[in-house]
């Protein structure tokens, strides 16, 4: 049954997916490619380009991307919905053990977490270095960012229309 | 559960929806939308508390983003609110691709949206770089925060090692460090 399976590996792609971004396409492409044979391997970059060219996460992506080529509406819903579900399932347990620990035990709670900080920053940091890497493909680019940089800081409210004039600028250079 | 708002849950939703639709290139795009608006545009969260939740996040299973917006669904109305949230932030991602899966697949090659996205995804990068100043800026005052920020991005870009374990092994000099300043431990 197409559908028990596509529940089952993406409950597992959600499980086992550590990491985050780019670190889970190979664990997506032996699922998807090697192991169920729902892509090809011509589908599968073809799914990442798609990704890099709609919004959200490329979890999400190349799991309603996988569930349709498999099974339709019905395989990309229950493929979505199951990628997600072992999140919300930990996290729930998860924040109240954390919170509960943090009351009893305010100053490890906090000693943990601010010792934390720098990773959890290096790790935002990562983020932008693996984005640039696919989006710097020449001069104009570094200067787009670099402006983009400049008016985010100038205006922190303005994100979504700095994301839109740049997009704009870009349908008129490239 | 002292920091829980009143939320009108469908306002929730919409918010995320529109955070959603505006993460472009990849997960953590949306990490700029999010900040702004619980932290600097509500004040429903502070910065440190979402700090904590960006830490949990980035250190479980899944997609980062599923896993910030569950986190902060819980924070700040319980499980519905998680489930509003989660569901707003990957509807626009689902409906997008299954647009092009199905009817659009036309839209793929289109120059236009090819060359939005080569305008756009650097935006992204400046945006989140500007994110990643101001939280250094104002979180890693000491020489060891910044020293140990560098070592984690000198393990993550230089070594390739993976995020998780950059994570645990912070989380092992912590246990021993708070072991060592509490005389031995218990």
């Amino acid at each position: 049954m197409i559908y028990w399976q596509l529940i089952l590996t993406f409950l597992k792609i959600g499980l086992f997916a550590f990491g985050g971004g780019y670190a889970v396409l190979p664990l997506i492409q032996r699922e998807l490619v090697v192991n169920h044979r729902w892509l090809t391997d011509g589908e599968f970059s073809r799914l990442v380009s798609v990704a890099e060219m709609t919004p959200g996460p490329i979890g999400i992506n190349s799991s309603t991307f996988a569930g349709y080529v498999a099974g339709g509406f019905w395989g990309s819903l229950l493929a979505t919905l199951a990628v997600c579900l072992p999140s919300l399932v930990i996290l729930f347990f998860l924040h109240r053990m954390l919170k509960r620990f943090a009351r009893r035990e305010e100053e490890i709670s906090n000693g943990v977490f601010q010792g934390l900080r720098p990773v959890v920053i290096a790790l935002v940091a990562y983020a932008v270095f693996t984005l640039a890497r696919g989006a710097f493909t020449g001069p104009a680019t570094w200067l787009m960012a670099l402006a983009a940089f400049g008016l985010f800081l100038m205006d922190e409210t303005a994100i979504v229309p700095i994301i839109l004039v740049f997009g704009l600028v870009g349908i008129l250079i490239f | 559960m002292e920091n829980r708002i009143r939320l009108n849950g469908w306002h929730f939703f919409l918010a995320f929806f529109k955070i959603g639709g505006f993460t472009i290139g990849g997960g953590y795009a949306m990490l700029p939308l999010v900040r702004e608006m619980v932290v600097r545009r509500k004040g429903w969260i502070s910065e440190e508390r979402f700090l904590e939740l960006l830490t949990i996040a980035q250190g479980t299973p899944g997609v980062m983003m599923v896993n910030l917006s569950t986190l902060i669904g819980l924070e700040l109305g319980g499980l519905r609110v998680a489930l509003l949230a989660v569901s707003g932030a990957i509807l626009p991602s689902f409906l997008s691709i299954l647009l092009i899966a199905s009817v659009l697949s036309r839209f793929m090659g289109n120059p236009a949206v090819l060359a939005f996205f080569r305008g756009a995804v650097p935006a992204v990068v400046g945006i989140i770089g500007g994110v990643v100043l101001q939280l250094a800026w104002r979180h890693l005052r000491r020489p060891e925060s910044i020293l140990a920020a560098l070592a984690a991005l000198g393990l993550l870009i230089g070594l390739g090692v993976n995020p998780i374990l950059v994570i645990l092994a912070a989380l092992l000099l912590i246990g021993l460090k708070l072991k060592l300043a509490s005389g031995g431990g218990r």
